[in-house]
């Protein structure tokens, strides 16, 4: 009679148990559903400005406006290119 | 007792009601119940692949993956009135806002659309920019909502626009390349979309014990191209440069490196902007370089004379016979182009001269047949094989077909149309030493974690090196002491061809209109260039000694440092 008494006794705590945990894992998919929502907000929040910042690298890297750049810090295209030897001497110390 | 009853009539209809009603939702309506149930708890979307980018040879972009948004409007959740709305939202839309007739069409417009209560998603306009939809969001609009589109970026603006090609749309809607690159490499640029299905709550929020699938996209392969930026933006800029100066309806240049095949810059004009295609017409975005044909005149003499050489009928002292004036050929009389006749000249001095007699004289010492094998050698009539879209090739006249006057007229290059890409790929055989290489864009597809090496593809030999050697010589001498003479930088070991030819209308030539171009590889012995330039209708002058040529020098005088080419004895 007590030996039925214990063992009733146990499954009760572990069926409560075994709800609490079922409880508690539940609760814990729900809130991790929620806290994957907000990392992929937060992914394609950073992909596009993953995206933006490739695109501005896309076009400041563009020639077009080297040039530009250049013009600013003074650079000028070559007018005219002379071609000299390798023996011709034209810088000599005296 | 009957209070009884009348609870056990209440519950029985009550009963019957629900039983009804379950009827309607489990069996009539049952399939489409179960299909909104499905689309609320499941989310199911194609996850788009980002289309690759096309790269200059240094690794730099020519073209990229964007992002650009549609603007849409839920007509039931608009609050303000049509108008209302299209004047906020039209600033945004217009090029130029400060243009008070566009500004004003664009309002009209949209109110149009925001005015259709039949339809319930109504998009407003396409690719806007992300700067314009964050100052949309700002204003703070309801009923206006945006949906990702993919965009291409062009750092170097409309340059290439030929070679590149643009992504369009097709009849559905999705994105396809069309024309150069785009065209050609579609499948490979577009990549694989993804899938995604997702069992979601009521609020949207995923439920993670939930069934899922996942199929992530496979982004598409980069082009890692031959083509040089620097190289590309010299001949962009002098080719503009060179049909203003010589009022010419339009041009082309190819510049390519004739030992592997490696197509190094490419341009033509009018060209238009792939950003915005859509605002252009069709006869726009062919590649004139690939698509469009013209009878080559003169620059045509080094292949037939090429030929000739290596079939063993001339050699470069071969005296014409022939040549102490016009010629009659059936019943039509082939001049020289300034009437000028030099008796006795030699081979060389034929192509020196570009004299049509004495390369009728040659044509007729080769014979018809033979001249046919070896154009064939050429490729001429077939097409070149680069990888671009849209190349044709128009076909050379059967064997066996050939006249007397087709014969003595090919010679010199009239009654053959080639592309441009054609004479550029023939005319590479003599620079490289007597291979035919075929013409290629791309170096390398570049994919996520591989790469493919596209190979050149090197033909058999088609002349021999004594053929090389005395058809070079000649080229360096037409270049030297040749019609153009006046425009060769001196030092500089160019082997060079001016070509006028006319532009044949309705089964006779026009008599004013040409189109003139010059070919020429430097240096001559080891070339590390060659350059095509063709310019259509030049009004300054007719010849090409005078419009193509000087225009072919003056780009290549900016390429010499660029390749490190210096004159002779530097």
């Amino acid at each position: 009679m007590k030996k039925n008494k214990i063992i009733k006794f146990f499954l009760l705590i572990g069926g409560g148990l075994l709800l609490g945990l079922v409880a508690f894992m539940v609760a814990e998919a729900a809130s991790s559903g929620a806290v994957l929502a907000k990392l992929e907000k937060e992914e394609r929040m950073l992909a596009a400005e993953n995206q933006s910042l490739s695109v501005e690298l896309v076009r400041a890297s563009s020639l077009v406006n080297f040039e530009i750049y250049a013009t600013k810090m003074g650079f000028i295209k070559p007018q005219e290119i002379l071609y000299i030897t390798e023996k011709e001497v034209f810088a000599k110390l005296p | 007792m009957v209070r009884t009853k009348l609870v056990s009539l209440l519950f029985l209809f009550f009963f019957a009601a629900i039983l009804g009603k379950l009827f309607t939702w489990q069996i009539i309506r049952g399939k489409d119940l179960a299909e909104q149930a499905r689309s609320q708890y499941w989310s199911d979307k194609f996850v788009a692949a980002p289309r690759g980018s096309i790269l200059a040879k240094d690794g730099s972009w020519l073209v990229a993956s964007g992002e650009a948004w549609r603007v849409f409007a839920e007509i039931p959740k608009i609050k303000q009135s049509p108008k209302e709305i299209a004047e906020k939202l039209a600033p945004f839309f217009v090029e130029d806002p400060s243009d008070k007739k566009s500004l004003l069409a664009e309002i009209v417009r949209l109110t149009e659309l925001l005015s259709k209560k039949e339809v319930v998603w109504v998009p407003l306009k396409q690719k806007v920019s992300s700067q314009s939809k964050r100052d949309i969001e700002r204003a703070g609009i309801e009923g206006i909502g945006f949906e990702v589109q993919e965009d291409r970026v062009y750092p170097e603006g409309s340059a290439a626009a030929h070679l590149l090609g643009f992504l369009g749309k097709n009849r559905e809607g999705a994105n396809v390349g069309y024309f150069g690159l785009e065209g050609y490499y579609d499948m490979s640029l577009s990549g694989k979309p993804g899938f995604r299905l997702q069992e979601k709550d009521v609020f949207g929020t995923p439920i993670l014990l939930g069934e899922s699938t996942n199929i992530s996209p496979v982004k598409g392969v980069d082009l890692l191209t031959n083509i040089d930026k620097t190289i590309q933006k010299i001949l962009e800029e002098k080719l503009v440069e060179g049909i203003n100066r010589y009022g010419a309806s339009g041009g082309t240049g190819i510049i390519m490196d004739p030992n592997n095949g490696a197509i190094l810059a490419m341009s033509s004009y009018p060209s238009y902007d792939p950003q915005k295609y859509y605002q252009y017409g069709d006869e726009f975005f062919k590649n004139p370089a690939v698509s469009d044909s013209f009878e080559p005149g003169s620059v045509f003499k080094v292949l037939v004379m090429a030929a000739a050489l290596d079939a063993g009928v001339v050699e470069p002292d071969t005296r014409c016979e022939i040549c102490d004036g016009p010629l009659k050929v059936d019943k039509f009389l082939i001049e020289t182009w300034n009437q000028k006749y030099h008796p006795d000249s030699t081979m060389t001095e034929v192509i020196i001269n570009s004299d049509n007699v004495g390369m009728a004289y040659v044509g007729q010492k080769m014979g018809a047949d033979k001249l046919y094998e070896y154009l064939d050698k050429f490729g001429i009539g077939k097409p070149t094989g680069i990888d671009l879209q849209g190349e044709i090739a128009p076909p050379l006249r059967e064997k066996g077909k050939w006249s007397v006057v087709d014969l003595a007229t090919a010679s010199f290059g009239q009654g053959v149309a080639v592309t441009p890409i054609q004479l550029i790929k023939a005319v590479s055989a003599i620079a490289n030493g007597g291979k035919l290489v075929t013409p290629q864009v791309v170096d390398r597809l570049l994919g996520e974690n591989w790469e493919d090496d596209i190979k050149p593809i090197i033909g058999p030999k088609i002349l021999s090196d004594k053929t090389v050697e005395q058809i070079k010589a000649m080229m360096v001498e037409a270049a030297k002491n040749g019609e153009a003479k006046w425009t060769h930088l001196r030092g500089f070991k160019v082997a060079g061809k001016t070509g006028t030819a006319q532009i044949p209308i309705a089964g006779h030539y026009d008599k004013e209109k040409t189109i003139a171009s010059f070919i020429g590889f430097v240096p001559a012995d080891k070339p590390k260039f060659i350059m095509l330039v063709t310019l259509r209708e030049p009004q300054s002058s007719p010849w090409a000694s005078e419009t193509a040529a000087p225009l072919w020098y003056s780009i290549a005088k900016n390429l010499f440092p660029y390749f490190g080419i210096r004159p002779e004895n530097y």
